[in-house]
């Protein structure tokens, strides 16, 4: 993606790149900026040019199990219950910073990701379900489920229009964001836990 | 800006390569064979159209960090930017090769980096990134050619896939 003009005159500035392992908002050098402070000029469109490259495909996975609902059976008999359950899955990234729908950053990578891979980046997505589930006398279960994720790894590269820090292009590499994978496959177990009743 | 046509050899780490630099001049690399029969490899480069110079790393994110230790030193000499990355496979995957120029691609309807690529790297390239202003050009051993690429391609097109011999950035 291409935001904002294109330097019209070719300039002579020097490029330098940081690496998105330094630590965010802890200044490394007098004369270096943060990721943070660079990613800022582009959020804040104080770049000619800020674009986001992935290093290659995205990584699909299964994502941790969270709890996401639960029953008991406090009865002295069995009972067949219809455990209903929801779990949200968010957008997360690597440097700190916001990186999500509706803020520049997030737009940026959005359409490099979208550019590259000719599929939409999914910011969010939330799960409901139910299952049946046979409870015995003072049973419980916890229901967890699992969505598959996709990260993306890459490159904010930033054009100014004058010298910052001293110099008119700059990279952030190796910058990575999370998310629930665009056509998220859920998995849900069951375990047993204690009851409270 | 002059136009300039550069043949990179790309190579194993250490391996004997002589790279023919940008503006005619021929550097020479530092030279260790590789064994004989060794297993070709995923490695990513860094070539430099202003210099000639070329170096691989057996991972991409080593590359990427030799590149910011080169880079910040080199920019500040000499003010390269990232024109373009090829990739060997679809969806930028497999090895890669980073172009870097002088300056921004100038947009004056002219291809204004060339970059003729050595046998290693001659009818593998499958996917391309245009970094910076550059647009990237892909001629296959025909003649003809493919193009421009804009933005980021996860896929270079079944015409051109696997046939690129020349590189261009206009």
């Amino acid at each position: 993606m291409r935001r904002g003009t294109r330097m019209a005159a070719v300039l002579t500035g020097a490029a330098a790149i940081v690496g998105a392992l330094a630590m965010p908002g802890v200044a490394s050098a007098a004369d270096e900026p943060t990721v943070r402070q660079l990613l800022e000029e582009c959020e804040q469109g104080r770049t000619d040019v800020c674009e986001f490259h992935p290093s290659g495909s995205p990584e699909v996975y299964r994502g941790s199990y969270e709890l996401a609902g639960g029953a008991q059976n406090c009865s002295e008999g069995t009972s067949t219950r219809v455990i209903r359950w929801e779990s949200s899955q968010t957008t997360t990234n690597s440097v700190g910073v916001t990186i999500s729908a509706g803020v520049t950053l997030g737009e940026v990578f959005e359409a490099g990701y979208e550019a590259s891979f000719s599929q939409e980046w999914s910011w969010t997505t939330t799960k409901a379900d139910e299952i049946r589930h046979e409870l015995g006398p003072h049973q419980a279960v916890d229901i967890f489920a699992a969505p598959m994720r996709e990260r993306v790894t890459g490159t904010y590269e930033m054009h100014f229009g004058d010298p910052y820090y001293g110099h008119y292009y700059w990279y952030v590499h190796d910058v990575v964001v999370d998310g629930p994978a665009s056509q998220p496959a859920w998995d849900v177990k069951v375990e047993s836990t204690t009851p409270d009743c | 800006m002059a136009p300039i046509r550069t043949d990179a050899r790309r190579h194993r780490r250490g391996a004997a390569v002589a790279v023919s630099a940008a503006f005619g001049a021929l550097v020479a690399l530092p030279l260790t064979a590789a064994p004989a029969g060794a297993t070709q490899t995923e490695e990513h480069c860094v070539y430099s159209a202003a210099t000639g110079d070329h170096t691989c790393y057996p991972t991409r994110a080593e590359a990427q960090s030799r590149a910011q230790d080169q880079g910040s030193d080199v920019a500040r000499a000499s003010g390269e930017v990232i024109g373009a990355v090829v990739f060997e496979d679809e969806n930028y995957g497999g090895s890669s090769l980073t172009i870097t120029v002088p300056e921004p691609c100038p947009k004056n309807d002219k291809v204004d980096f060339w970059l003729d690529l050595g046998d290693d790297w001659k009818n593998r390239i499958s996917s391309v990134q245009a970094w910076s202003s550059c647009w990237v050009w892909l001629y296959p051993g025909s003649g003809d050619r493919a193009g421009p690429y804009k933005d980021n391609h996860s896929t270079v097109g079944g015409h051109i896939n696997d046939r690129t011999v020349t590189v261009g950035l206009s």
